[in-house]
C-alpha cells in the first residue's frame, strides 16, 4: 500500500515538474440562457409552476389536433425574444410565431420553460403528410431545429404509431 | 473525494499518451466541453480551422463516434476563398463534405465539398441529444477553450480543466482527452511490458507487415517469466508464437499461411489455397501440420468446396486424409421441390486413430429429411443413421413429425397447438437386435388477457401430453397456469399466479402419478421512472406452507447511479438465503460497478466497457 501511495506522488510530481499538470483551474464559463431541451410532444401540463412535456414523440398522423414545440433554457437573467418557425415538407415557411418577449423584469430565472403550438387543423389533410422542420431562434439567433413526421391517419393506424 | 478523484485521474493518464498526431481541424471558443463517456463536444462562440475551412457560429456540437458535427447560429463558413453564411452547418469527417442550411421564408439547402448529390442535412437528428448538461453529467468531463481533433479522431484539449461526476479536479496544460481509434503501422511494435503477482513479467510484442489487398501479415509474441514469482507451480518461462500471412492474387484467388509455437513443444501450421468461382461457390485446399504434446505428430491434407447449382441445388463436399491413414469426410445436399418440398442430406464418415494403439474408430453417421410446410399444418420425416464398423454398433432411427400451425379464434383471444411425435428404433449390436418406438402428442390451448375490469384482466394456458412406447411406460400429464393482473393505482399493480401440474403413470391395471401446485403473487411497485421494485411470495396449497420469497428493488438517484438489491427468503429454512447489493454508474462509454453477495461474502469492483 505505502509502496503504491509513493509510487503515485512520484508520478504526480514528475509529471507536475514536467508542465503535464498545472494547478491553475480555468473557471467554467458563465452560460446564459443555454438549450436544455428541445422535444416536440401531443401535450403541454400547465398545472404546476413549470410547463411540462408530456406524450414526447416526432411522429403524428394527419388526424391529430396539433404539435407542440417545447423548449427549456436554463440560467436565464435578461429580457429575451423567443420565436418559432414551422417549415412544410416543401420547405416552405407555414407558420411563424413572431417574436415573443420574455423574462421583461429580468429576473434571475433557473429554469424557463415556453412552447408554441402548431395546429393541424386545415382543410387539406393530404399536404399535411411529410418530414417538417421546426426552428426556434432566441433574440433572432437560431438556437435548435427539429424535425417531425406526419403521416396519413390511415397508415399511420396501420404501422401501429400511435401511442 | 480528491484521492478519488486522483485516482481515477492517474487510471486515465496511464491509458493516455500525447502523441504528435495529425490535426484533423483546431476548435477554440468562449466555451468548450467534453464528455469522455459520450465521446461528444459541445460549444459556444466557436472558431473552426480545418483544412477544408474555416467556421465560426454561436454553438457547436460534434458526436466523434458517427463522425459528424454542427455549428448552429450566426454560421460563417470560408472555404477557398468564397464565404457562405446560414443558420446550420452539418459536416461530415469522413467524407469531407458538408451542407448548410438557412432558415428564411423556406429552408434553403447549400451542399459544400465533395459529392453534392448527397445531404447531410437528414442526419441533424444525431445532435437532439447533445447539450451541456449531457456533457456536465458525464462521469468522466473536460472544459476549456481549445482543442483539437486529430485524423485518428483523438481529441485533444490545451489549459483544460478535469472534472470528475461534474466535481471540478485538477487544471491540464495539454491532455488526450478521449480514446481514438487505435492504429498499428506497419513494422515492428512493442504491446506491452507488464507485472503481476500471478503470471510474473509479462511481454507481447509483434510486426506487422500489410499491403492494401495484396498482402497481410501479422506476427505475435507473447512471453511470461515466472521463475521471479515465489511458490510458483509450473514453468519457469512460457513462449507463445503465433504467425498469419495471407496473399491475394487478384479477387478470386487466395494464399494464407498460419503458424503456431508454444514452449512446451506444441506447434501447428497450415496453409490453405483458396479459389472462389462466384456465385458457384468455392474451393479450398489446405495442407495442416499438428505435434499435440506427448503424441505423434500428424499431417493433414483437405480438400473442401461448395456448389450452388441454382434449382438443382446445393451440395457441400470436404474430405481430409492425414498420412497414418485417418480420413474425415462429410457431404451435405439441400434443396426445395415445388416451393414448399424441402429436401436435406447430410452424411460424414470419419476414420480416427484411437489414442496411441494402432485401431482405429469408424463412424458413418447419416440424416436424411423431407419435410412439407402448408398454411395448415406441417409434416416432416426423418431417417437418422449412425454406423459403428469397428463396435459393429448400427443405430437407425425413421421418424414422422407433424404439426397443426397455430390457429386462433375468438378473434385471436384463444390460441391452439397440436403436435405429434413419432420414432422408430432398431438398435443391433453384433447378434442382438432391438427394436422399439414411442410416440409422443402434445396440444396446448392458451389465452390472449381477458379483462374483466379496465384494471382487471386474466389468461391462461392448458397442455396435455400423452406418451406412449413399446415398452409400456406410458403417461399422461397435463397442466394448467392462470395468472391474474390487478392494478391497484398510477405504477402499482398486483399479480396472482396459479399453477397445476399432474402426470399419470399407468403399466396394464396399475395407475400412479404425481400432482404439484404452486400459487404465487408479486406486488409491483413502479411510482415514478426512477424506482422500480418487486416482492414476490410463493405459497403451496398442496402443503399448505409458504416456500419462497424474492424482492427486487432498484433505485436511480443522483445523475445515472443506480442502486439495485435482490433479496431471497427460505421460509422452509426460516433464513435469508441471499441478499446481492449493485450500485451501478452507466458512463456511455463503460459502466463501473459495486457489488456486494452474500452468498458469497464478496465484494467486487468492475470496470466493463461498453
Amino acid at each position: 500500500m505505502r509502496k503504491a501511495v509513493v509510487f503515485i506522488l512520484t508520478l504526480y510530481l514528475g509529471l507536475c515538474a514536467a508542465g503535464c499538470i498545472s494547478f491553475r483551474i480555468i473557471p467554467s464559463f458563465p452560460l446564459e440562457g443555454y438549450v436544455e431541451t428541445v422535444v416536440l410532444c401531443s401535450e403541454v401540463d400547465e398545472s404546476g409552476e413549470l410547463l411540462v412535456p408530456t406524450e414526447i414523440k416526432s411522429e403524428y398522423s394527419s388526424g391529430d389536433e396539433s404539435v407542440y414545440c417545447f423548449i427549456e433554457l436554463k440560467n436565464v437573467s435578461r429580457r429575451i425574444q423567443m420565436r418559432w418557425k414551422w417549415y412544410s415538407p416543401d420547405r416552405a415557411m407555414s407558420r411563424d410565431s413572431e417574436n415573443v418577449v420574455i423574462n421583461r423584469e429580468e429576473q434571475y430565472l433557473e429554469t424557463l420553460t415556453a412552447y408554441d403550438e402548431f395546429l393541424l387543423d386545415v382543410r387539406d389533410k393530404e399536404k399535411l403528410v411529410g418530414r417538417w422542420t421546426v426552428v426556434i431562434l432566441v433574440d433572432d439567433k437560431l438556437v435548435a431545429s427539429r424535425e417531425f413526421l406526419i403521416q396519413e391517419t390511415e397508415n399511420f393506424e396501420k404501422t401501429g404509431l400511435k401511442k | 473525494m480528491k484521492t478519488y478523484a486522483l485516482a481515477a485521474l492517474f487510471i486515465v493518464l496511464l491509458v493516455s499518451s500525447g502523441s504528435a498526431e495529425e490535426t484533423f481541424f483546431d476548435l477554440r471558443g468562449s466555451y468548450l466541453a467534453y464528455s469522455y463517456d459520450y465521446n461528444q463536444i459541445y460549444g459556444e462562440k466557436v472558431e473552426l480551422y480545418s483544412e477544408f475551412c474555416v467556421l465560426t457560429a454561436d454553438y457547436f456540437k460534434a458526436d466523434i463516434p458517427s463522425r459528424l458535427f454542427i455549428a448552429i447560429g450566426n454560421v460563417v463558413v470560408e472555404k477557398e476563398g468564397k464565404t457562405y453564411r446560414g443558420d446550420e452547418f452539418i459536416f461530415n469527417l469522413t467524407i469531407n463534405k458538408g451542407t448548410i442550411v438557412r432558415y428564411k421564408d423556406k429552408v434553403e439547402i447549400e451542399e459544400i465539398g465533395d459529392q453534392p448529390e448527397t445531404t447531410l442535412a437528414t442526419q441533424a437528428n444525431v445532435f437532439n441529444s447533445i447539450n451541456f448538461t449531457r456533457i456536465k453529467k458525464s462521469f468522466i468531463s473536460f472544459t476549456g477553450q481549445h482543442f483539437e481533433i486529430t485524423k485518428n479522431y483523438d481529441v485533444f484539449g490545451y489549459e483544460i480543466t478535469f472534472y470528475i461526476e461534474g466535481l471540478e479536479s485538477v487544471g491540464l496544460k495539454k491532455f488526450k482527452m478521449s480514446e481514438g481509434i487505435r492504429q498499428k503501422k506497419n513494422g515492428p511494435y512493442l504491446d506491452k511490458i507488464w507485472y503481476n503477482r500471478s503470471q510474473g513479467i509479462i511481454a507481447q510484442a509483434g510486426l506487422l507487415f500489410e499491403k492494401e489487398n495484396k498482402v497481410n501479415s501479422l506476427t505475435q509474441i507473447y512471453f511470461e517469466e515466472h521463475s521471479i514469482l515465489k511458490n510458483y507451480v509450473g514453468l519457469k518461462r512460457q513462449v507463445d508464437l503465433m504467425t498469419s500471412t495471407s496473399l491475394s492474387f487478384g479477387k478470386s484467388f487466395r494464399a494464407g499461411i498460419t503458424g503456431n509455437f508454444n514452449s512446451s513443444k506444441q506447434w501447428n501450421t497450415r496453409f490453405a489455397l483458396n479459389k472462389n468461382w462466384g456465385q458457384m461457390g468455392q474451393t479450398q485446399v489446405d495442407f495442416t501440420y499438428n505435434k499435440p504434446i506427448n503424441r505423434d505428430s500428424e499431417f493433414w491434407l483437405g480438400l473442401e468446396s461448395s456448389i450452388d447449382g441454382g434449382k438443382l441445388g446445393q451440395a457441400a463436399l470436404a474430405g481430409r486424409y492425414e498420412f497414418q491413414n485417418q480420413i474425415l469426410a462429410n457431404f451435405a445436399y439441400s434443396n426445395l421441390f415445388l416451393k414448399k418440398i424441402n429436401f436435406q442430406l447430410n452424411s460424414s464418415y470419419s476414420k480416427l486413430r484411437a489414442g496411441d494403439s494402432s485401431d482405429y474408430s469408424k463412424i458413418l453417421t447419416g440424416n436424411a429429411r423431407l419435410s412439407y410446410e402448408s398454411k395448415i399444418f406441417n409434416l416432416a420425416t426423418d431417417y437418422y443413421l449412425n454406423h459403428d464398423l469397428f463396435g459393429q454398433q448400427l443405430l437407425s432411427q425413421p421418424q414422422l413429425r407433424f404439426g397443426l400451425n397455430t390457429f386462433r379464434f375468438y378473434d385471436g383471444l384463444l390460441s391452439a397447438n397440436l403436435s405429434n411425435v413419432f420414432i422408430y428404433n432398431t438398435f443391433s449390436f453384433d447378434e442382438f437386435k432391438q427394436k422399439t418406438y414411442s410416440n409422443n402428442t402434445i396440444f396446448s390451448l392458451s389465452s390472449q388477457p381477458l379483462y374483466v375490469q379496465k384494471s382487471l384482466s386474466l389468461n391462461f394456458n392448458i397442455a396435455l401430453e400423452q406418451f406412449l412406447e413399446k415398452e409400456g411406460r406410458n403417461f399422461t400429464s397435463g397442466g394448467f397456469i392462470l395468472n391474474v393482473k390487478q392494478s391497484i393505482t398510477k405504477g402499482i399493480g398486483l399479480e396472482g399466479f396459479y399453477s397445476i401440474q399432474s402426470r399419470r403413470k399407468s403399466e396394464n391395471w396399475f395407475i400412479e402419478g404425481t400432482t404439484s401446485q404452486d400459487l404465487s403473487t408479486v406486488l409491483r411497485v413502479n411510482p415514478v421512472e426512477s424506482i422500480n421494485s418487486w416482492v414476490s411470495i410463493s405459497y403451496d396449497p398442496k402443503n399448505r406452507q409458504l416456500r419462497q420469497s424474492f424482492a427486487d428493488i432498484s433505485i436511480t438517484f443522483f445523475k445515472t447511479w443506480n442502486f439495485h438489491s435482490l433479496l431471497n427468503y427460505d421460509f422452509l429454512l426460516k433464513k435469508l438465503n441471499n441478499v446481492d447489493l449493485y450500485l451501478i454508474r452507466d458512463s456511455g462509454r463503460f459502466q463501473i460497478r459495486l457489488i456486494w453477495r452474500s452468498l458469497s461474502k464478496q465484494f467486487l469492483i468492475e470496470l466493463v466497457p461498453k
